[in-house]
Parts: structure tokens; sequence; C-alpha cells
């Protein structure tokens, strides 16, 4: 009976929706003309604007249906690339494991087919997208770590009764509207369209929940995964705005778990599996570990500035020339780029060149390993590990190995010696061994820029990290002693 | 004055019949597409199974029973119940989990496992759907009148009874 009460949910949605889309509609005409007056008034002899209002008009609305009509593909796109997404990696057991729920998906709903992707993101979320036939979903790495195969697949099939049932369409659309309002310098009109998306509805969630409980067959996977993500260190860094609709919402996690406790005819403790309280949001504290952001530079070519890209990016740039001119961010002109410390630091004054993998220890070849259902190379002779930065992060949110005594011991020791914030930005960055895969040199320096006695390398270039024997489960002891999840940086 | 209204009710009659012939063919093709499905996912599972066995038979010596039951398994429920029983037992063996061939296998047979599931859920669906719109009238005329049959039992299931079709001379 409350399942069909769910169901029935979309009843007034198509009214507001409609009344949405021309709010919005009517706001990008509104901008179009007031970007339209500020020429007017800049550049012409006044009056002008009041000659040109009707056609300024008509410009305007035919500028905003041109958006409206031709965009909302490229604005999908545009999602998929701020979130970072990348297609499922083949080699990764966890990654074959949400395919195979992508697939059981398919013959499950009417849906023909469902593209993945992953976020290299640690928080745990998931997100659907539709546009013109292409149905995405998104899952965290962070998700795909933490939750067991029922959890991850109940977290799925809520992504996809959302594109069951068209929400995560509208969402994409509103959302491709209400962009271009966010990357204005003055945050009003971006929180105007903000407030107009909340509109949308709240219930949403409710009905997509149900939907997966019918797919399931149980509830019981799904009031977990709300109560594990509901916990996500991660989610406030999620921005406001029109991502909240698209994302897990955490303050809709209680409404939700009474729900799902409607439906499956037991209280929330025995779906939670475990007394307590009704979970809530748990933000902020994922952020405790960061490093000092890389600093941004500009190439210039063909008469315009490019970029602006990290050290890295721009050495490896195949327009990147060391007797061009680079501006780097703060700078008050270009400089050239042989007189960058930075950069040079990158190569060390040497050109890459390809070659095989050999372990920059002891010269062995690196071969391929499963490692915490991840693929990684590894040296048979030392030890060593090269890992990419992807992966790095898998294996820092996956638990299938605990690290030994040994590795918690050292990572013990090393917490204890972790230099203050202040020390850290003073934390010298050096030239390291040279990089298994481009043969520039790679970076050494302390461990996600905070633990100095565990020196790890990098190589900017190819975005990959190496681990001496032993010092990757030390790294990973370090992060579970930390008490935080995996950060995105290393 | 009679003509015309005769004419207008052939036609509609004619159309009507049009719509539920084209029905009942697109019911008939989704339960066909449905249940060939299945038999994809029984196939595949099929593929798999010996597969497994082997990649985990050195870790599971003390198991012959569980590996002959699969060995042995020869129609569709046998399978199943000899498929759920070795990935039961499977949990029990950790140093399997170091081996990632056996784990891609054991998750490709639980997704095999779940996809069976699902495609039987939606075989039954089909199935019902077309033999309401085979029996139910009006409908059931058009379909006796170009012989629409009942869908025979799913080949994977041949040992057990077909429904009753109470709309045919027995």
């Amino acid at each position: 009976m409350a399942r069909r009460v769910y169901f029935e949910i979309q009843s007034d949605a198509t009214r507001r929706i409609l009344f949405l889309s021309l709010l919005l509609f009517a706001l990008h005409v509104a901008a179009a003309l007031a970007a339209a007056f500020l020429v007017a008034k800049i550049w012409a002899a006044p009056g002008v604007f009041a000659h040109l209002a009707p056609r300024f008009l008509f410009v305007a609305v035919a500028s905003a249906l041109f958006e409206a009509l031709l965009f909302p593909r490229g604005r999908m796109e545009a999602l998929l690339r701020d979130l970072e997404a990348r297609p499922l990696d083949r080699d990764d057991l966890y990654h074959r494991r949400l395919a195979n729920i992508l697939r059981e998906l398919e013959i499950a709903t009417p849906l023909e087919r469902i593209e993945g992707m992953v976020s290299p993101s640690p928080g745990r979320n998931a997100l659907a997208l539709a546009i013109g036939g292409r149905n995405v979903i998104v899952v965290s790495e962070g998700l795909i770590s933490r939750l067991p195969r029922d959890g991850l697949a109940a977290v799925v099939a809520h992504a996809a009764a959302r594109l069951v049932w068209g929400d995560a369409r509208v969402g994409t659309i509103l959302a491709g509207f209400s962009e271009p309002f966010r990357r204005l310098p003055h945050p009003a009109l971006g929180d105007l369209a903000d407030s107009i998306l909340s509109l949308q509805g709240e219930n949403r969630d409710l009905r997509a929940d149900a939907t997966a409980v019918a797919y399931l067959g149980d509830p019981f996977p799904i009031a977990r995964a709300i109560d594990l993500c509901a916990e996500d260190p991660y989610l406030a860094e999620i921005p406001a705005g029109f991502r909240t609709m698209l994302f897990f919402d955490a303050s809709r996690a209680a409404a939700r778990l009474a729900v799902l406790s409607e439906l499956a005819g037991h209280p929330v403790s025995i779906l939670l599996g475990r007394p307590g309280k009704v979970p809530g949001s748990a933000r902020g504290t994922g952020t405790a570990l960061r490093v000092e952001p890389v600093p941004a530079f500009r190439l210039y070519f063909a008469g315009a500035w490019l970029g602006p890209f990290a050290a890295a990016e721009i050495v490896a740039h195949d327009l990147f020339d060391w007797d061009g001119w680079v501006f780097r961010e703060g700078d008050a002109a270009a400089s050239p780029a042989a007189f960058l410390e930075e950069l040079l630091a990158v190569t060390n004054g040497r050109k890459p060149r390809p070659r095989d993998p050999l372990c920059p220890s002891c010269r062995g070849p690196l071969a391929p390993r499963s490692r915490e259902g991840a693929r990684i190379l590894a040296c048979g002779g030392c030890g060593g590990m090269l890992l990419t930065r992807a992966v790095l992060l898998r294996e820092l949110l996956r638990r299938e190995e605990p690290p030994s005594a040994e590795a918690v011991a050292e990572a013990a020791r090393i917490a204890t010696r972790a230099e203050s914030p202040v020390a850290i930005r003073r934390s010298p960055v050096s030239p390291g061994r040279l990089c298994p895969r481009c043969g520039r040199s790679m970076l050494a320096g302390p461990f996600r820029g905070v633990y100095d006695a565990l020196r790890v390398e990098r190589c900017l270039g190819c975005d990959v990290v190496w681990f001496d024997a032993g010092e990757l489960a030390v790294a990973e002891a370090l992060v579970e002693g930390a008490g935080g999840p995996a950060d995105r940086a290393t | 004055m009679t003509t015309p209204v005769l004419l207008a009710a052939g036609g509609l009659l004619a159309v009507a019949t049009l719509l539920v012939f084209n029905a009942l063919i697109r019911s008939r093709n989704r339960a066909d597409q449905a249940r060939a499905r299945v038999a994809v996912e029984v196939k595949r599972r099929a593929d798999l199974l010996p597969n497994l066995v082997a990649a985990v038979r050195g870790y599971m010596a003390h198991e012959s029973s569980t590996l002959e039951a699969v060995a042995r398994a020869r129609t569709e429920s046998e399978t199943d119940t000899a498929s759920r029983g070795l990935l039961a037992r499977i949990e029990a063996y950790p140093q399997i989990r170091a081996d990632m061939s056996a784990r891609e296998l054991m998750e490709d047979l639980r997704s095999t496992e779940n996809r069976i599931a699902y495609a039987r859920d939606q075989a039954l669906e089909f199935e019902r759907r077309y033999r309401d719109l085979r029996g139910v009238f009006p409908l059931n005329l058009v379909a006796r009148l170009f012989s629409f049959a009942d869908l025979a039992p799913r080949p994977d299931r041949a040992d057990e009874m077909a429904p009753p079709d109470r709309h045919q001379p027995s």
C-alpha cells in the first residue's frame, strides 16, 4: 500500500517542472537583456537602448532558446568533466563489480543501456545524468570501495530508478539551465537559480527508493547504504546548489529511512542492523589533511594564453617549449620557461623519453600485480610498487588486507613525528629517482604533504606514485590511523 | 443510410482487429525475447562454473562433494542449487580472496545468478501479459481467429507442468 503511494508522487511533477523551466528561462532572458543594456549603455549613445529594446528582447529570447535546446548535451559533458568522471577500469575487480551490477539492472529495469563512470573522489556518492537517450550513472571511488556488493547494487538501483522516472533527465536539464549563473562573479543570480531549483520537490528520493526496493526485492541494503552515505565526511565538499539535487542529500536520510521502514514493516534499528538513532549529517571532518595547491601556469600560443595548468601538465603539454614564455599565476609578468624553478624541478632539465618500465630502485622489470582488487606495477626484486594516483586512492580506501603489525607500529612512529601545518609548506620537495614510465625525475616529498618521515616519489607528468617495499602498507596504516578516509591528494 | 454505417462499423472493426493483432505479436515477441535472455544467462553460467571449479579446486580439497555436485548437475534446477552452494562454501575460504582470477570468476558467477533471477522475473511478467492479452474478452476472439497459441513451457522448465489452456479445445 505504502509503495503504491510513493509511486504516485509524480502527480504534480509535470506542472512544477514546466513552471521551473519557465522561471529559469525567464532568468536567462533577463540576464541577456541586462547584458544588452550594459553594452548599449557603455558603447552607444543615450536612448539607443530604448530604440533597440524590442530587437534586444528578440535576440535574448532566441539566444536563451538556442542555449536551452542545443546545449544540454554539452552541459552534461561539462558536468562529467567537473566530476573528473572516467570510464570503468576493466582490470579492477571493484569496477568489474559495478559493471556487472549495471548489466543486471539493464535486465531488471526498462533501461536498455546504462553507462557507468567513476569519479576519483573519496566521498560516498552517486548520481544519475541523462540527456538525449544517454543514461550515465557516476559513482565515487569511495562508494565503490566502502560498500559491500548488495549496498552498491542498492545505490545504483536508486540511481537507475531516477533514470527510469525521468528525474535524472529533468535534473540534468535544470542543472544545465542554472549553471551559467553560477559562473558569474556575483553569487546572487546563482543563489536565485538554486532557490528556484529547490522547488523541484524532495519526494523524488522516496519514490526512487521505493522503486529500487521493487527492483531488488530487499529494503535492507538500501537502508544500510543510506546510513553509510550519511556518515560520509566529504559531503561538505559538494558545492551547494544544483549538485545537491543530483547528489545524495544527508538531510533527507531520516525521511528516506522512515519510508524504507514503512515498506519493510520493520523499525529503522532492525533495518540498519544496529540500535541507535537515525543518522544525521556528519560534515566537514574529511578536510583535515590537505596539501598546498599546485602553482598554476599559463602557456602562450598563437596569440592566446592557454591554461591554467599544473607544472607537470604544462611541461607535458604538446605546445610547451623550453624556449617559450610561461605566465605563473600571481606574477606580474610572463617569464621564460627555462627560468622557472617549478618547471625545471619537474623534469630536472631532461626531455622525456619513452622506455620499458624498470624499477627505479633495483632496475628490475616491473610486472602487473593485483592488490586490493586493483592492478598495480610491482618489482619482483625489491618489492617496490608503482601506482597511478587513481589506483592509490583505491588502495587507501579499500580494507581487504589489514596492514601488518610492523606497518602499524611504523605508522604510529611516523604519526607522532608529523610536522605542524606551518612546517608543511616549507617541507622540502626534491628531485627523486627516474620515473619508470617517462624517464624524467620524480619529485620526492612527504606522503600526503604531511608525513615527512615517509617520503614518496611522484611523477606529476605520468600521474604516478612510487612506493618502496613496505611503504604502501605504512601509508595505509597512516591513513587508517588518522581517522579519516583517504584524501584525494597524496 | 445503412450502408455507410455498416461500412464505418466494419472499418472500425477491421482497425481494432489490426491493433489487437499487432499487440499480440509484440507481446509474444517480448515474451520470446525474455525467455531467450534467460537461456543466454543460463548458458553463461554453464560456461563459468567449470572454470570457477577448476580455479578453486586447489583451495577446496575438503569440499569434494560440493565440487562434484556442480559437475553432476544436469537440469537447470540442479545447477541453481549447486551454483549457490558453491558460492556459499567459497566464502569460508579466505585464501581464495588472494587469487584474482578466482575472485573475478566468483564475481561474474554471482552477477550471472542475479541476472538469471531478474531475467526469470521478466520472462514470467511478459508471459503473463501475453496470456492476459490472449485470454481476455474480446481480444481472445482475435487470438483464436489468427491461431495465437499458448506459449510452450520454457525448455529449462520442461519438467514442470504447463499452465492449463482453458480456451483451446482439448
